[in-house]
């Protein structure tokens, strides 16, 4: 019972830190707007979300009075200005709607809860009413495309886990919290905190670019004070690994309530780039926000990359993952390489958060429902293995989209897929893809 | 506030139905997690094939309910063997990763809106229970625990529970004071030893992984009864990480650790629930609306699970019965 009391207090302060910065009050807007999405998901030209201009919506009160119309522009989006907060209902003029495109499975009517200050979101996802216009083949080479766009969102998510790993020794549940905490963070900032006020464009990436950045320091906050008011101390008085695991899922839980606490249990997007054009490149198409996600990805897998292998921080991290006695004993802070990879794998953590809330959804759950996926990559790569949780990542973001492609009748079963997978690969080789044998035993 | 009515709820959460099937639930994991230091993280898993193993042969099959009991324990079994062959001869982690994968496989397979007419997707499946309901004396009696109501159903569904639950525990610590669960405590020990012994260490591993989930499929069983309905959302991992923290506060390696433990645990939620609810509804005082709202305050009491979880790890981890010396933490 030797922990100070010290360490107590800081975690305390730290929670409060973190959770004051959850507590920014939302923004008031002087008209309270419902904001209607239509688009197309039936035209599988790059499997992402196409707009739909032209097309006439109506919002109708609780009481059955119609408050608002309007027509979605070039993005897709109308915005309705409604006089109050309450439920409204959203229907589509099926009409307007372009040749060739229905209102989808959902219906042309949508109802809405419209918060004073918040506003409120009705999204219209059209489907196709004539036959499938593309072959399966033909959107293959998309389907890979964004498997290792997925697979790639996954590697940074789950890099830091695995190095956490294999420093450490500990698999990190919370490391899901600390993911959805950079993507609500960025949300909030950048939703409420306007420093450059434009919302398209150059001033909205920076906008974004400043909500990412904040995103990111939290998370590196968070995971950085966990390691030092938490695991540290809790490695000195020489707790066990399980024990710790154990307290971090309840670390986990906590976060991911306070989160939903604060947050609410509603999806949010980040506003200014729910819908984009696509590039289309040859056989590939991705809008700019995607492409600009992928190079961020790519370019965070090679610095991590080229630190382990080429940096002395690097051959530090490897040497402790290796023997921490060892390496302790010729001279390296151990402590500190650890504080440096959870400092690190937090930040990693926060921008695939934000990089996965762009091309979803930011929500509560968004990090605890992707943690299953982050530690079937790294065990699937090779449990404490870096590299193995890139190869892992794009075997799961791959396995994911190509049981989509194969089943399309079954797209809400594809996580099963690389799930099954997981357990058949651990069958015949138990290691990974990457590890070695003597660590399995 | 109505204080009578807060505490009225809570002791009748702590001896209710939530209670009665998370403890087989934790009863289970101190099987596997408490003397073999197996780390099953898919508990949840074993609870979903115990309930749909009531509820889909009822009502595609037409079995009576009370055939499908032993039915219960085949197919809990076969999971079991499905997730032990793999991976019990690997470091407990992979054991880990897999059993979680397992249970969040079987939850997407239940949920999947393809075969609702199998395992009625999302909804679940809710008509089942008729057997159970025949089969009391009087389904409709109404009762009354000071002040909270409950109908002759609810009591009969309680005496089922604790009937298995006190079943369970009594064989529990009479196979742990066997030479069978001292050998089974050695392996949690230390494995190579207990190898080195000539005993089998695969097979000890393998009948307390079909044993632990057998007593957490019965767990399922009265959660489905008694809430009459299999529904996949019972069943998130989250049920198995609640399992987790009831076992460690009523102590790991202890017969009664899991029972006392499941009965303080729902008596905290259902009073922090209460309670929050009133003072954010609109009578008598008030919490400010910045702090918390009636719309927020469900999810405090699963922060206070998680905050709790990990403070009892640090603080107290042999929890409020355990030994000291006796600490099952440490599995390899």
């Amino acid at each position: 019972m030797t922990i100070r009391i010290r360490h107590l207090l800081a975690l305390v302060l730290a929670f409060v830190a973190l959770a004051a910065t959850l507590w920014v009050p939302a923004a008031h807007a002087d008209d309270i707007i419902l904001k209607v999405r239509v688009q197309n998901t039936a035209e599988e030209t790059g499997a992402k979300k196409q707009p739909v201009e032209g097309v006439a919506v109506v919002a109708v009160d609780s009481a059955g009075n119609e408050v608002a119309t309007g027509v979605t522009d070039a993005t897709g989006v109308a915005e309705l200005v409604v006089p109050a907060g309450g439920d409204y209902t959203v229907t589509l003029d099926e009409s307007t709607l372009p040749e060739g495109l229905s209102a989808g499975d959902a219906g042309p009517s949508r109802t809405v809860t419209v918060t004073e200050g918040l506003g409120g979101n009705a999204n219209f996802n059209l489907g196709s009413s004539g036959p499938e216009a593309e072959s399966r083949l033909d959107r293959l080479p998309q389907t890979l495309f964004n498997g290792i766009r997925f697979g790639l969102v996954i590697a940074i998510m789950s890099v830091g886990l695995s190095l956490i790993y294999a420093t450490t020794g500990l698999s990190n549940f919370a490391h899901a919290e600390t993911v959805t905490l950079g993507a609500v963070v960025a949300w909030t900032v950048g939703t409420n905190i306007r420093i450059f006020g434009g919302t398209t464009g150059f001033s909205a990436f920076m906008q974004l670019a400043f909500a990412t950045v904040c995103g990111v320091l939290v998370s590196m906050l968070f995971a950085g004070l966990l390691e030092t008011r938490v695991w540290r101390p809790m490695r000195r008085r020489r707790i066990g690994l399980t024990s710790m695991m154990i307290v971090s899922i309840g670390i986990a839980i906590f976060m991911r309530y306070l989160i939903q606490f604060r947050f609410g249990a509603q999806p949010k997007s980040f506003p200014q780039f729910a819908s984009q054009e696509n590039w289309n490149i040859g056989p590939f198409g991705a809008t700019p926000r995607d492409t600009i996600g992928m190079l961020v990805s790519i370019s965070c897998i090679g610095g991590v990359a080229y630190m382990l292998m080429k940096t002395r921080t690097g051959k530090a991290i490897r040497a402790v993952s290796d023997n921490p006695d060892l390496s302790s004993s010729t001279g390296i802070n151990t402590d500190r390489i650890i504080l440096f990879v959870w400092l690190l794998g937090g930040a990693l953590a926060g921008l695939s958060g934000v990089l996965f809330g762009l091309d979803e959804q930011v929500q509560w759950n968004m990090g605890s429902r992707l943690l299953l996926l982050m530690f079937a990559a790294i065990t699937l790569g090779g449990l404490g293995r870096p590299f193995g949780a890139l190869v892992g990542s794009l075997v799961i973001g791959l396995a994911v989209q190509l049981w989509a492609w194969l089943f399309p009748d079954y797209t809400d079963l594809k996580t099963v897929g690389a799930l099954a997978g997981l357990i058949i690969i651990l069958l015949v080789r138990p290691q990974g893809i990457l590890g070695s044998k003597e660590r399995i035993g | 506030m109505n204080w009578s009515l807060i505490f009225s709820n809570a002791i009748y959460a702590a001896i209710g139905v939530q209670a009665i099937g998370f403890a087989l639930a934790a009863m289970g994991l101190n099987i596997h997690f408490g003397y073999t230091g197996l780390l099953n993280f898919g508990q949840a898993g074993f609870l979903l094939i115990g309930a749909y193993s009531v509820a889909i042969p009822v009502t595609v099959w037409g079995w009576n309910l009370f055939v499908c009991l032993p039915f219960v324990v085949i197919t809990a079994s076969l999971f079991a063997l499905l997730l032990g062959i793999p991976t019990l001869k690997l470091r407990s982690d992979y054991l880990a990763i897999v059993t979680i994968a397992a249970a969040e496989i079987l939850r997407l397979l239940v949920s999947t809106p393809k075969w609702t007419s199998w395992s009625g997707g999302t909804d679940g499946i809710n008509s089942f229970t008729d057997d159970f309901r025949n089969a009391v004396p009087n389904p409709s009696a109404q009762y009354k625990l000071w002040k909270q109501p409950f109908t002759g159903y609810d009591l009969w569904v309680m005496i089922f529970g604790w009937t298995l639950v006190a079943l369970f525990a009594l064989l529990t610590w009479a196979l742990i004071r066997s030479p069978w669960g001292r050998v089974l405590r050695s392996i949690r020990e230390d494995e190579d030893a207990a190898r080195s012994l000539g005993k089998n260490v695969f097979s000890y591993k393998m009948i307390s992984l079909v044993l632990g989930g057998v007593i957490g499929a019965f767990g399922g069983v009265v959660l489905a009864i008694g809430n009459q309905t299999a529904n996949p959302i019972t069943f998130r991992t989250e049920l198995t990480f609640f399992a987790y923290a009831i076992l460690v506060l009523g102590g790991v390696g202890k017969v009664k650790g899991p029972i006392i433990g499941a009965m303080i645990f729902w008596f905290v939620i259902s009073f922090s629930q209460e309670f929050l609810k009133n003072i954010t509804d609109e009578i008598g005082w008030r919490a400010p609306e910045w702090l918390i709202t009636a719309n927020n305050f469900p999810f405090v009491r699963f922060m206070i699970v998680g905050g709790g979880l990990a403070l009892l790890v640090v603080f107290r981890p042999q929890g409020i019965f355990g030994n000291r010396k006796e600490q099952a933490f440490d599995v390899r």
